[in-house]
Parts: structure tokens; sequence; C-alpha cells
């Protein structure tokens, strides 16, 4: 037993090593190709690496941490709001074809409206605030995660209820047990893919009539001509994203564990 | 116990319905075992459906202990064919679903569910996750999720059909030893016809679609020793092997 228990830690280790190898060599591959181009085109609208990762650190302390930390609250808080709207919505309208009858036509026809382009009437109605920018943003990803919930939800197999019906289940615990855990998986995936949505709306929202966020940062670097600090507003950009999209694979990992075996 | 007459099942499609149960009637006496056997797509998985109360749509009177039947009746247990375990639950979550859905205690469903787990030989693997497990352990999860019911009716679905021989003939052992001590009534749809005869003290032969009520066979032999090496269950076999082959004959005369 203890030996088993050994050789798992040390698979795990292996795995870990392994993984972190790769990525190590994603990487500096991506980091040289950059060193490279810029090398090679030899302008200002393209420091190295090397100037734009000192500028991001340099800069981190002094202004950059706080726009990070501003475009982080507003991302992640849009994220959680559409997600805790998003979801129960969704699951409901793919298990009662009786609501789905009336709500489907709606998302039909608003689903494909690009919600961007509702940033200057929201920004007219809302004001240059906070709650504008997360009001945006949650709109773009409430809607994907709501589509793909209530299609993971629909597309539950009539077997599996039947089963929970002999059981003695009732219609609350078909959703806990059943089509909660089973549409989990491809909300995950909207999450996922919301997530970049997200950011990119952030930008945005952050671009038009704002004084904080990564997005005011880039923009106002790029004013100035400084594109050293463009590139570090592009850098701390990139690790919002990753940091984000890495936390979303953790929770999946962690709550969806029968669908890694 | 189990009342079944003039059943009538049809079903609704776009383009019109299609009759799937013609007329069937039988009477199982509390305790005893019952096989219906059938070609594929004879209606057979319907009328379980009926006898679980999951398919209300029908003509006729079904009955189980004298009351009409009716969804989430609590004292009967159901295997559906593939679909029984939840995969994102393990073996232990999915063996005490129903008694948390019942509202039983903690401490009586982990006594209770050990025990049917050891039972069963599956308590080592109750952390495990049923894509883990193979067909026949699978099998015995759904077993013993029933069984923790302590269920009066206990019918199945072609319980054992995606397993190989010697997996699906232990597993028949295991559910008649089961039987023989709880004494459920138990239905078991199947097309096996060894199986049918090996569990079924009453085997049900149904028709192609829309089904009718071939033949009501009594088979004294179950739960005796030896049977299925026995030459009688081979007669009966063989019988029932007829009975089917010939149905189309069958038919026509009933036509």
């Amino acid at each position: 037993m203890r030996r088993e228990v050994g050789n798992d830690l040390l698979a795990g280790l292996r795995s870990f090593v392994s993984a972190a190898y790769v990525r190590g060599t994603a990487i500096v591959f991506l980091l040289a190709a950059w060193y490279i181009l810029a090398l090679a085109l030899n302008m200002a609208a393209l420091p190295t690496p090397l100037e734009a990762f000192a500028t991001f650190f340099a800069d981190m302390d002094d202004g950059l941490g706080y726009h990070f930390a501003i475009s982080a609250y507003r991302v992640v808080t849009s994220i959680a709001l559409s997600f805790f709207l998003a979801v129960p919505l969704g699951l409901v309208l793919g298990r009662e074809p009786r609501f789905d009858r009336w709500v489907a036509p709606l998302i039909y026809l608003t689903y494909p409206v690009p919600k961007i382009v509702l940033l200057p009437v929201i920004m007219a109605i809302f004001g240059l605030n906070d709650f504008a920018k997360i009001l945006l943003i949650s709109l773009v990803v409430f809607f994907q995660i709501l589509v793909t919930a209530r299609d993971a939800a629909k597309q539950i197999n009539r077997a599996v209820v039947d089963s929970m019906v002999s059981l003695g289940a009732g219609r609350w615990e078909i959703y806990r047990h059943v089509v909660w855990p089973a549409s989990l998986p491809d909300i995950f995936t909207a999450l996922r893919i919301g997530s970049g949505t997200a950011i990119a709306v952030l930008f945005f929202s952050e671009t038009v009539g704002s004084t904080q966020g990564l997005g005011y940062y880039l923009m106002d670097g790029w004013s100035r001509y400084a594109y050293d600090e463009m590139f570090a507003g592009i850098i701390a950009m990139g690790l919002l994203g990753l940091i984000i999209y890495t936390a979303i694979d953790l929770i999946d990992k962690k709550v969806c564990t029968w669908k890694y075996l | 116990m189990i009342e079944v007459c003039n059943l009538k099942v049809t079903y609704r499609q776009h383009n019109g319905t299609v009759p799937a149960i013609r007329d069937v009637s039988f009477r199982l006496e509390g305790g005893s075992s019952c096989a219906v056997i059938g070609p594929s797509g004879c209606g057979k998985t319907t009328l379980l459906y009926v006898l679980a109360g999951l398919r209300q749509e029908f003509e006729g009177e079904v009955r189980i202990k004298g009351a009409p039947v009716r969804p989430r009746r609590l004292e009967t247990a159901v295997i559906l064919q593939d679909y029984g375990l939840l995969p994102w639950k393990t073996v232990w979550q999915n063996a005490v679903l129903g008694l948390e859905i019942r509202r039983i205690s903690r401490d009586e469903i982990r006594s209770r569910v050990s025990r049917i787990l050891k039972e069963l030989g599956l308590w080592e693997l109750r952390n495990l996750y049923p894509p883990q497990l193979s067909g026949g352990q699978r099998q015995r999860v759904a077993i013993a999720r029933s069984l923790a019911l302590r269920p009066d009716v206990l019918l199945m679905d072609e319980p054992f059909s995606s397993l190989d021989a010697l997996t699906r003939e232990s597993l028949q052992e295991n559910l008649l030893q089961i039987w023989q001590r709880t004494k459920m009534t138990v239905v078991i749809v199947t097309h096996s016809i060894e199986e049918a005869v090996f569990l079924g003290q009453k085997i049900i032969v149904m028709s192609p679609r829309p089904a009718i009520c071939l033949a009501e066979v009594t088979n004294k032999g179950v739960g005796t020793p030896g049977w299925r090496k026995s030459r009688e269950f081979h007669r009966l076999c063989t019988y029932l092997r007829e009975l089917l082959a010939g149905e189309d004959g069958c038919l026509c005369a009933v036509k």
C-alpha cells in the first residue's frame, strides 16, 4: 500500500515536471519569436521582450498594479455575475420546454447581436462608472453561458432522468443530481471561452472615457508613444487572462473529477 | 401482487400513432419471479416502463398490490438497461442515492449500504467512478442501489445483456440468491432464452410489435440445484426457441 502511494506521488511529480517542461518550452519559444521579430523590425512600436518586461515589473508598484486590480475586479465580477444568472436560467430553459418555447425566440434574436455595439448606449444611460462596464461584459458572457447551459441540459439522456424518477426523485432532485452535474463540463467550456471574450470587451470598455484599468493604461501608453508601457499593459492583460483561465481549469478539474479519469 | 389486464400502449409520433403493445394480460404472485421475453423492439421495455410507473399513458388496468400503478412508488426498484448509474457519482454516492432521496437518516444509510456493498463484493470499489468499473461490477452497483431501497418489486430491463457469458451467468446466480433470500417479486425483461428459463418462474413470451402475449410458460425448475445443467432446462429452452422462431405463424393465426 505504502509503495503504491509512493509510486502515485512519483508519477504525479513526474507528470507535473513534464507538464512544466512543456509549458516552459512554449514560453521560451514565444519570447524568442517576439525577440527576433522585434530585432528584425527594429521599430519603436515593437520593443523587445526584455524592455517590455522591465517596464512591466518596474511599473507594477507604480500604477500598473492598481490598474491590474481594477480590471481584474471588473472582469471577475462580470464572469461571476453572468455565471450565477445564466446557469440556473439556462438549465431551467433546457429542461422545461414550456418556458423555452417563449424564451427561445428572444434568445435567438438577441444572441447574434454583437453586444459590444451597445457600449455607447450603456455608457450614455449608466455613465462611465464600473457598473456600466460590468454590465456590458456580463451581457456578452451571460449569453454565451446561457445558450451552452440550455443546450447541455436539453441533451441529457431521457433514460438517465427516467432512472432517477424510478428512484423516487422529484424535479428538484433531478436538477441537483443529474441536470447540474451533467451540464457542468459544458458550462466550464463556456466559461473558458467566455473569459477570453470578457477580457476583450473589458479592453474596449476601458478605452472609452476611462481613467482606470488596463485598457486605459495601454491606450495611455500608446498616446504618449510610451511603447514599453503599452507592451507592459499587453503583458498584464495576457497575465490576467492566463490567471482566470488557469483558475477555471483548476476548478473544473476539482469539480468534474469524473470527467478526467 | 402484480396484475396486468388488457394492457394496450400506443406511441404518438409525428405521423399518427404507433401501437407498441396491443393486448397483454398476466398475473404474478407476490414473491415470484417472471421473465418477459420477445424479439427486440417488441415492447418489452415499454411494458417495464408501465410497471415502473414511468409511462402513464396506457389503456387497460395495471395494479401492484391491489393499487393502480403510479409513478414514484417507493417500494418498486427499477434497473434500466444502460443508464442506471450516474457517471459523476462514485460507487458509494450512486448506491446511497435512492435512500438520500427518501430522506433516510444518515446512520441508517451508512449501515444499510455498507452491508450491501460488502455482500456484493463492491466495498473496496466504493470510491471509484462507474467508468472505472467493469460491466459486471457496474451492474452489481445498480443491483446494490436497488436492494438498498428494500423493495418488494424489482424490475430489470435486460440487465445483463451487455456482459460476457461467464459474468452474465455469475450475476444471474447472484440475482437468484438475492431473490430467494428477499422474496421480492422480480420481473426481468430479456431477449436471452437461457436467462428467462434460468430466472423466470413464469415466462411471458411476447410477439413482435404490436405485442401480444404469445404464451405464458410456468417454469417450476427455477432455483433448484443444477437447474442450468438439467435436461428439463434445455427442453424448455428449445420449446421457447421454437415458439419465438415460429412467431410469424402464430401472429398470422391470431390475425
